[in-house]
């Protein structure tokens, strides 16, 4: 007895309402870890993808390049006691919020309503599902966090003047920073995604912290008009370096005389970020193993009630 | 179709079970939910686990698919102790579960195409979606679908990895008759076709009549009865109810062990038809209220209760105090 029956052919019907995807392509590899890389870089391919159709979601990241190049456009005057354009300051800054944003704000959120959508548990319950999950992932991030740069910096640059790296250090110090930031921000977005409760009470849970340190940070406007205790309290967060890292690969040398401490301090930077990045790696792993281990049916049954009663899903 | 692979569900056979399950126990803080149950699945069975909410059943399932750690007792499922499941593990066993809704922003057959890709010799994505009748659904987003098309997608995916094993919870709740039979079909296709064997959760006693090649009652953390179908039935304490209309009109019930003795009697008496003659053999049902009453009655020893208004809705009736009057 053969392993399919006869009840349809294999040749989708042509009148499909969509493209139909190709088969009969390359089998996958038979060695299992191969075969999860292939796995999870077709999914981030599949998710990105999704993203650039998804208008709701394609809005939210551009409205922010838009309102980058308000800021660039509005801001007059030049920092205090140098040459540099106000605007360039506040444009590096918004950089390094954007960076921080998407690691602390759009992956927990992103976790947490995959998490409770289930799909989270069907990795779990997927042979390698939950490497080439995390494997995907991290191909999403770093192409919107890379796109959202880009997208920054040309097009305030083209069209409103907008700031660059002056020379190869400057490139240099561009990269290692948004690597670093990442790297900081992402690790800790992931753990808190994989702790919050429900996609409502996350967003409700994270942005009031997250907008808080947006201007305690420094990254808007210059930190030395806060007073000392809360410059403090932020230069514990990464969102400070992050963005002081930017201003310093973005900015001329000269403007370092608006920092705090009046030079860039990259040393302090790359060490926080580390520390963030060593921290949120730490933290990430135990409690995203712990979310997935606890991905059960009926856990999903119970959330998928609770979120019924919120009137969360449409019936 | 082929009578051959019929005889071999009935007879056991010597093959270590694919589900093996002996003093299994689970207790949630201070609570017990698992008294000591013990399974025994076959391979290309069709096990249904049937029991009232509350019963431990999905507690019992999670513990078999590897994602609830027990409290003790022995399992295997697979050759393999669940809690210990690795991924090639996993590649063997399928699972449908009644609350997904994961990957809505996808397309059909994207999804069934890019879950292929985990597993080592998958199904055929194309094929496969013809036989779970959603080839004309092939490019619609999966939010799009409607329940029993989304249902029938889970199916899908849920085998695509070609398993050996397959969890099917609540598999056709929500379903309408002709869905609801397609699903059976393809279910019994899977078990007789493909001998995959199949672990099926329901509350739907007509459901698991129908394809369970045996059945397990769970009750009270207790695995109460386990046999086939008819087995069940004949073994519920309720006896066949005869009923009849007297000569004076009144209607007539009686219970007997004996059926066939009580209605050659009734016509040598009456030496002629009886009107409105009735024999009602006693049900799956009759065996599953009559061991959830048992089981409440225990329970409820002791704090005084009626175990009568221990009622196990099948979703009849709003009022819990109401008695089901026979």
């Amino acid at each position: 007895m053969t392993a399919t029956d006869g009840t349809g052919t294999a040749r989708p019907a042509p009148g499909t309402d969509g493209p139909a995807p190709q088969h009969g392509g390359p089998r996958p590899p038979h060695r299992p870890a191969r075969r999860y890389w292939r796995a999870g870089l077709l999914r981030g391919r599949i998710e990105l993808g999704q993203l650039l159709r998804n208008p709701k979601e394609m809005s939210g990241h551009l409205a922010n390049v838009v309102v980058a190049l308000l800021l660039a456009s509005w801001i007059s005057g030049d920092v205090p006691d140098t040459e540099t354009p106000m605007a360039h300051l506040v444009l590096a800054g918004f950089a390094a919020y954007l960076l921080f944003q998407i690691g602390l704000l759009n992956l927990p959120q992103m976790l947490v309503t995959e998490r409770e959508e289930g799909t989270l548990l069907r990795l779990r319950a997927t042979p390698g599902g939950i490497p080439a999950y995390l494997i995907a992932k991290s191909v999403l991030i770093v192409v919107v966090a890379v796109g959202t740069l880009v997208l920054l910096l040309a097009g305030t640059a083209l069209l409103a003047d907008g700031p660059l790296p002056r020379d190869p250090a400057g490139w240099l110090t561009l990269l290692w920073v948004t690597t670093l930031g990442l790297l900081a921000v992402v690790p800790l977005g992931a753990a808190l995604g994989a702790v919050l409760p429900n996609p409502r009470e996350a967003l409700a849970l994270i942005v009031l912290p997250v907008m808080a340190l947006l201007f305690t940070s420094g990254a808007i406007f210059p930190i030395t008009s806060l007073p000392g205790p809360v410059q403090q309290v932020a230069s514990v967060f990464p969102l400070k370096w992050m963005a002081q890292g930017l201003r310093s690969a973005l900015l001329p040398d000269a403007a370092r005389i608006a920092e705090p401490s009046g030079s860039w301090e990259l040393p302090m930077v790359a060490l926080v970020l580390a520390a963030w990045a060593v921290a949120g790696f730490l933290l990430a792993i135990p409690l995203l193993r712990r979310a997935a281990r606890r991905e059960s049916g009926s856990r999903l049954s119970a959330r998928h009630h609770k979120a019924a009663m919120n009137g969360a899903f449409p019936a | 179709m082929n009578s051959a692979d019929t005889a071999q569900h009935a007879a056991p056979h010597p093959a270590p079970p694919v589900v093996r399950a002996r003093g299994l126990t689970m207790t949630y803080g201070d609570t017990p939910v698992l008294h000591g149950v013990d399974l025994d699945i076959q391979r290309g069975e069709v096990f249904a686990l049937l029991g009232p909410n509350g019963a431990g059943k999905t507690t019992t399932v999670e513990i078999l698919e590897g994602f609830r750690r027990r409290s003790g007792g022995e399992v295997s499922v697979l050759g393999t102790d669940p809690a210990h499941g690795d991924d090639t593990w996993r590649g063997r066993i399928g699972l449908v579960l009644q609350s997904w809704r994961d990957h809505r922003r996808w397309r059909v057959a994207e999804l069934l195409h890019h879950f292929a890709t985990y597993y080592p010799d998958p199904r055929d994505p194309a094929e496969l979606l013809a036989v779970v009748g959603l080839t004309g659904q092939a490019g619609r987003l999966v939010e799009r679908l409607s329940g029993g098309q989304r249902r029938r997608l889970d199916v899908a995916l849920g085998i695509v990895g070609r398993p050996e094993l397959l969890f099917l919870d609540e598999p056709t709740t929500g379903f309408d008759p002709q869905a609801r039979h397609e699903f059976h079909l393809l279910v019994e296709r899977l078990a007789r076709d493909e001998g995959v064997t199949v672990l099926l959760t329901t509350h739907d006693l007509a459901e698991a009549e129908r394809l369970a090649d045996r059945i397990a009652m769970l009750v009270g953390g207790r695995v109460r009865a386990v046999g086939t179908p008819a087995e069940l039935a004949r073994r519920a304490a309720a006896r066949a109810e005869v009923r009849w209309t007297d000569r004076d009109g009144t209607p007539r019930r009686e219970r007997t062990a004996d059926p066939s003795r009580l209605v050659w009697e009734l016509h040598r008496d009456a030496a002629g038809p009886i009107p409105g003659l009735e024999v009602r053999r006693p049900t799956l049902e009759d065996t599953y209220l009559h061991m959830v009453h048992a089981a409440d009655r225990a329970d409820r020893e002791g704090d005084g209760h009626d175990p009568a208004t221990g009622e196990h809705g099948n979703g009849d009736e709003n009022e819990s105090a109401e008695v089901r009057s026979a």
